[in-house]
């Protein structure tokens, strides 16, 4: 073990220890926690402090604007540990999706579609990632940067970004092994991940009469979570199965 | 592996990588696309009611009964095109990004590989859908914008498809394109469509005087492209048929 640890490379040793079961583990309930935990306080701080604020009138980036909350690092945070922690869930959905065998025993290695749809999709999540951490940083405060208005562009990139992952990641959920996410919640799964947060992200370009903007938004949010958090406890569950094996 | 194990979707993926069939589409579309253009452009500025000229007239002009006595050359072209491609792209991600099948087959490449030759992949088989769409909807069946919307497809898919493309080529060892030529081709994949087609894009939409030149370079700084890399994949084609014929 030590031997094979000396010959990895840093990147190697890095990509390893980021989709380690253990950092899984951590990730995972820490996004799940802080995430789900910071936005509903900044709600109710946001519709405590300075109301009216709700759901249907406000933008979810109103939550990180001091124009109608009073903490409105609470929402950047939530953004940008959602889009870190994140990044090793990404690295190992596409590490146990699209296995990649190294040695005899791990042969034969799943078809070519579950390494196209886990690259695509990985692609898509890393953008989304990337950008929800944009969002933290140029929040509704500092929407701008010489000009340009990085706020709406990371917006833009995080949702577009999640919603086409859903779609790649959904597909190859239904071709892949199924250890992940057992059948038949990975059908279940996949149907809403290629439908549902696309279909809304569509709704909010086109508008729907009658309903917000701002509520569309945040409907948008529910359906990127209604995927990425039934994905995410399938993906603990895979991880303490790994611990509780010794791998 | 024995042939009848096979279901018929490997059969013909087989079929279509071959490399005879790669060949045969290989120089099918080179003569098929340069030769309608060539002969559609010839057409067009003689025959032509109005005179074609690449400084003031579009591409899709060529596609166009009120430019060209002959507008079915440029479907011809862009529509052989688009089914030809398709094939290339398949050997070429079969030969980039190789799967181990057996034993002997092992190491697999590093995931990266995967990555990129999936996301190359992806935007190559959008490219020949655009160009397909382009075909079918020319200038003179345009309905509700299609014709534009896949140029747009067009142009961005190879675009994007280039970069990830150069990527692989340029910084991961690889059999079809041989050195220097893999870091030429590669750098020039990753550095020059997309900022051509960003510029050639601002033209156009700002409908400048040099709106239709622009649309010509990006399709030949495109074109400068995938000729030279389909033309190593139909090397690496030919050498594949002689060790079979060898054997």
């Amino acid at each position: 073990m030590d031997k094979k640890e000396s010959t990895e490379s840093w990147i190697e040793r890095v990509y390893n220890k980021a989709t380690a079961p253990k950092t899984i583990i951590i990730c995972g309930f820490a996004v799940l926690i802080l995430y789900i935990g910071l936005v509903s306080i900044g709600v109710l701080v946001a519709a405590l402090t300075k109301p009216p604020y709700t759901i249907w009138d406000n933008w979810i980036s109103d939550l990180g604007s001091s124009d109608h909350t009073a903490v409105p690092v609470l929402y950047d945070l939530a953004c940008i540990f959602a889009g870190t922690l994140t990044i090793p869930i990404t690295l190992y959905l596409e590490k146990y999706l699209a296995p990649i065998p190294r040695i005899t025993e791990e042969l034969p290695p799943p078809h070519r579609w579950s390494y196209r749809l886990t690259g695509i999709g990985f692609f898509f999540s890393m953008i989304g990632s990337f950008f929800y951490i944009g969002v933290g940083i140029w929040s509704g405060d500092r929407a701008m940067l010489n000009g340009v208005n990085m706020h709406e562009i990371c917006s833009f990139g995080a949702f577009g970004g999640f919603a086409f992952a859903a779609i790649f990641m959904g597909l190859a959920l239904t071709i892949s092994d199924r250890k992940l996410v057992p059948s038949p919640w990975n059908y279940i799964l996949a149907a809403y991940g290629m439908h549902g947060p696309i279909l809304v992200a569509m709704l909010n370009m086109t508008g729907i009469p009658g309903v917000s903007g701002p509520f569309l938004e945040w409907a948008l949010l529910f359906a990127i979570l209604g995927w990425i958090v039934p994905l995410s406890l399938f993906i603990l569950r895979h991880a303490e199965k790994l611990i509780h094996a010794g791998t | 592996m024995d042939k009848e194990k096979l279901d018929w979707i490997s059969r013909a993926y087989n079929f279509i990588t071959s490399p005879k069939v790669i060949r045969i589409c290989g120089y099918g579309a080179l003569l098929l696309f340069f030769g309608c253009i060539g002969t559609a452009i010839i057409v067009a500025a003689t025959l032509g009611e109005y005179g074609y000229n690449i400084f003031h007239n579009w591409i899709s002009d060529l596609g166009n009964h009120i430019f060209t006595p002959a507008p079915f050359l440029l479907d011809t072209a862009v529509i052989s095109a688009g089914v030809l491609l398709v094939p290339l792209n398949f050997y070429m991600e079969k030969y980039l990004a190789p799967i181990p099948q057996t034993a002997e087959e092992l190491p697999a490449p590093h995931r990266m590989v995967y990555r990129l030759m999936g996301l190359s992949f992806f935007w190559n088989l959008l490219g020949s859908l655009g160009l397909i769409g382009v075909g079918i909807f020319s200038e003179d069946r345009d309905i509700a914008y299609l014709h534009f919307i896949f140029s747009v497809l067009l142009f961005g898919s190879f675009a994007f498809s280039a970069i990830f493309m150069g990527l692989r080529i340029t910084f991961i060892k690889q059999s079809i394109i041989p050195k220097p030529f893999n870091f030429i081709t590669g750098l020039y994949g990753i550095c020059v469509p997309i900022p051509v087609a960003i510029i050639a894009g601002y033209h156009v939409f700002e409908e400048t005087a040099y709106q239709w030149i622009m649309e010509w370079i990006i399709f030949l700084v495109l074109i400068g492209l995938i000729v030279p890399v389909f033309v190593f994949a139909l090397r690496h084609a030919e050498k594949q048929l002689k060790s079979e014929k060898e054997r």
